[in-house]
């Protein structure tokens, strides 16, 4: 959703719009500080941070214009993150990204240039429009969290953070993630359009947008302009955040319940790949990253059976004959966990 | 009267050799005596045929007459014309001495030699007809009859099955699962499914399955006749110091009666 309101406008935000039971201040701060500049997109804000505290990679689905970039750079903002974005084109080098060794003419030696990934949180948009080299060589650092620019490796600044961003409807000239990349992405989630008073709110949020004068010219300020550039968090405050998530207790009927759907993916019959082992981790921390969130000490059903869609959408590919006939996978996910009982 | 009937046989032309099958052979006979003639009622099977060609009066004056007998033989053997000849008065002459003759066979020995037998038709076509006429018949029945019984076998009926067990119900299924836990005897698995089947259970009662099993959930926590129970679940199962104490009282319902009587009226 577009932002809208500038930094001294906060008040226009109603409380009552972010869902907060007190019970967890860091997530309440951080969808209060979001939610001044984008409109509703709760579950979003909620699997970044998700994403955020577990040190998964989030890759968000949805048609352009629906605020995503928006939702990214206000939650790095809010938590005082380093932010990087990559529009990514098919002329995107991998030494664009990670960066290169440059000669210092005035030293006659070769001088590390640091590319965008030497942040805390990068969004690479439209991911699916780099070549494969350039896309393989982001999901390896993704997986070490180091790179290696000449004869050095790097280790990336911590957290680090992948979000990109794919455009489902335009696939002309795109390179489609292979399921072995988008098993590296803990969370899939595809946005859905905004509800009706969100979308008016978003109409209403722009027309309080001001002028951004520029010495004697101005320009329109977009969402972008209206982000609030005071943290309200720290890294302190993540980090103690995520140590908090690694106290909540996953129980072993918990554990039980992500390893039976994660096997059923694998045994039924229309379903040709199943999910990996490494979909029962990310269900398990996204999980817990959920019950924290939700100011709870342990996981429960609820956090599985809400984050299953983003955990094993993107993890299972369907047979030829179950597309021939009409199958959908989100059909067959729901199957399978009304099978769970 | 011995010298009216001394029959005088002079075989003039009577063969010294024997006569094959099937050739006519000749003998002359000069009698004295009562007109002769051949037996009249000779079968056309008879062995031997014997028929008077000519008769002719001899000059002399006791009216002696000179008989020409041909003989034809069909089966090889020994006969006597004598036998064959009669007097034209229909009386026997016994007064004739015997003419022998002999028939052969010009076919090898057991060839047979009965010229009116007629062998085995080398078909039965013509000798069986009926018989296979009513083969044919026969076949022609059998093969529609199979087919009908064959089809009437195939849509037989199955037998009756025995009455469907009726699909336990979302109760039936959590009865034992809720005494299970109040003995304090459920294994992991069936831990697991308690808590799933309550909350399908609760959904199914507050008619949620339109929503996401998450937003059910997350209503059914908030509702004041399933949270007690599903919030204590979570404890026991989920939270790190757990116990199933408090749950013999909310379970009771589930244990102890039929699911039409739970409060709500679920099934």
């Amino acid at each position: 959703m577009t932002l809208s309101n500038p930094p001294s406008s906060h008040a226009v935000v109603a409380p009552s719009a972010v869902p907060s039971d007190g019970a967890c201040p860091f997530s309440d701060t951080v969808r209060r500080q979001v939610a001044l500049t984008v409109v509703g997109q709760q579950v979003v804000v909620e699997r970044v941070m998700i994403a955020l505290l577990t040190g998964g990679h989030l890759l968000l689905e949805g048609v352009p214009g629906i605020g995503k970039t928006l939702i990214v750079q206000a939650v790095a903002k809010a938590i005082d993150l380093k932010f990087s974005r990559v529009q990514f084109t098919i002329d995107l080098l991998p030494s664009d990204i990670v960066g290169s060794e440059i000669l210092d003419q005035r030293s006659s030696e070769f001088r590390v240039h640091r590319g965008p990934i030497f942040t805390n949180l990068l969004l690479a948009d439209e991911i699916n429009r780099a070549s494969p080299k350039v896309q393989s060589a982001l999901l390896e650092a993704m997986q070490e969290r180091k790179v290696s620019i000449g004869d050095t490796t790097h280790t990336l600044p911590a957290p680090f953070l992948v979000i990109a961003t794919q455009n489902p409807i335009e696939q002309s000239g795109t390179f489609e993630l292979p399921e072995a990349q988008l098993d590296r992405f803990m969370l899939r989630h595809r946005f859905s359009y905004p509800s009706m008073e969100d979308e008016t709110e978003v109409a209403r949020r722009s027309l309080a947008l001001k002028l951004k004068r520029q010495g004697d010219g101005a320009v329109p300020m977009t969402a972008f302009d209206a982000i609030d550039d005071t943290p309200r968090l720290h890294l302190r405050d993540l980090s103690e955040a995520m140590a908090a998530v690694q106290r909540v207790h996953v129980s072993e009927v918990f554990l039980r319940d992500c390893v039976t759907l994660v096997r059923l993916t694998r045994e039924h019959k229309d379903i040709e790949l199943g999910c990996s082992p490494r979909a029962v981790l990310a269900l398990v921390h996204a999980s817990r990253a959920r019950a924290f969130l939700h100011g709870r000490e342990y996981a429960i059903p609820e956090d599985f059976f809400a984050l299953a869609e983003d955990v094993i959408l993107h993890r299972m590919r369907l047979s030829y004959e179950a597309l021939a006939l009409g199958r959908r996978n989100t059909d067959l996910l729901a199957e399978l966990l009304r099978s769970l009982t | 009267m011995i010298a009216a009937c001394l029959v005088v046989a002079l075989a003039l032309g009577v063969p010294d050799d024997p006569t094959p099958r099937g050739v006519t052979g000749s003998i002359i006979l000069t009698h004295r005596g009562a007109p002769l003639m051949a037996h009249p009622d000779q079968p056309i099977v008879s062995p031997l045929l014997v028929r008077v060609i000519d008769t002719t009066p001899t000059a002399a004056p006791d009216a002696a007459h000179t008989y020409r007998i041909d003989y034809i033989g069909v089966v090889a053997g020994d006969y006597d014309i004598r036998t064959l000849i009669r007097h034209r008065d229909g009386t026997t002459a016994d007064e004739l001495v015997a003419i022998p003759v002999t028939i052969i066979s010009e076919l090898p020995a057991r060839h047979g030699t009965d010229l009116f037998g007629t062998p085995t038709a080398p078909t039965i076509v013509r000798t069986h007809y009926r018989l296979i006429a009513a083969l044919f018949a026969l076949a022609w029945l059998a093969v529609p009859t199979f087919v009908l019984v064959r089809r009437a076998i195939r849509n037989r009926p199955p037998p009756p099955l025995p009455p469907p067990t009726p699909e336990p119900t979302l109760a039936d299924q959590l009865r034992p699962l809720a005494e299970g836990a109040m003995r304090g005897s459920l294994s992991l698995d069936d831990q697991a499914r308690l808590e799933l089947l309550l909350i399908a259970f609760w959904s199914e009662r507050r008619e949620l399955s339109s929503v996401s099993p998450a937003q059910a959930i997350s209503q059914l926590r908030a509702d004041a006749d399933a949270s007690p129970l599903l919030l204590a679940i979570e404890q026991w199962l989920h939270s790190r110091d757990g116990s199933p104490e408090s749950l013999a009282e909310l379970l009771e319902p589930y244990r102890a009666h039929a699911p039409i009587e739970l409060a709500g009226g679920a099934r």
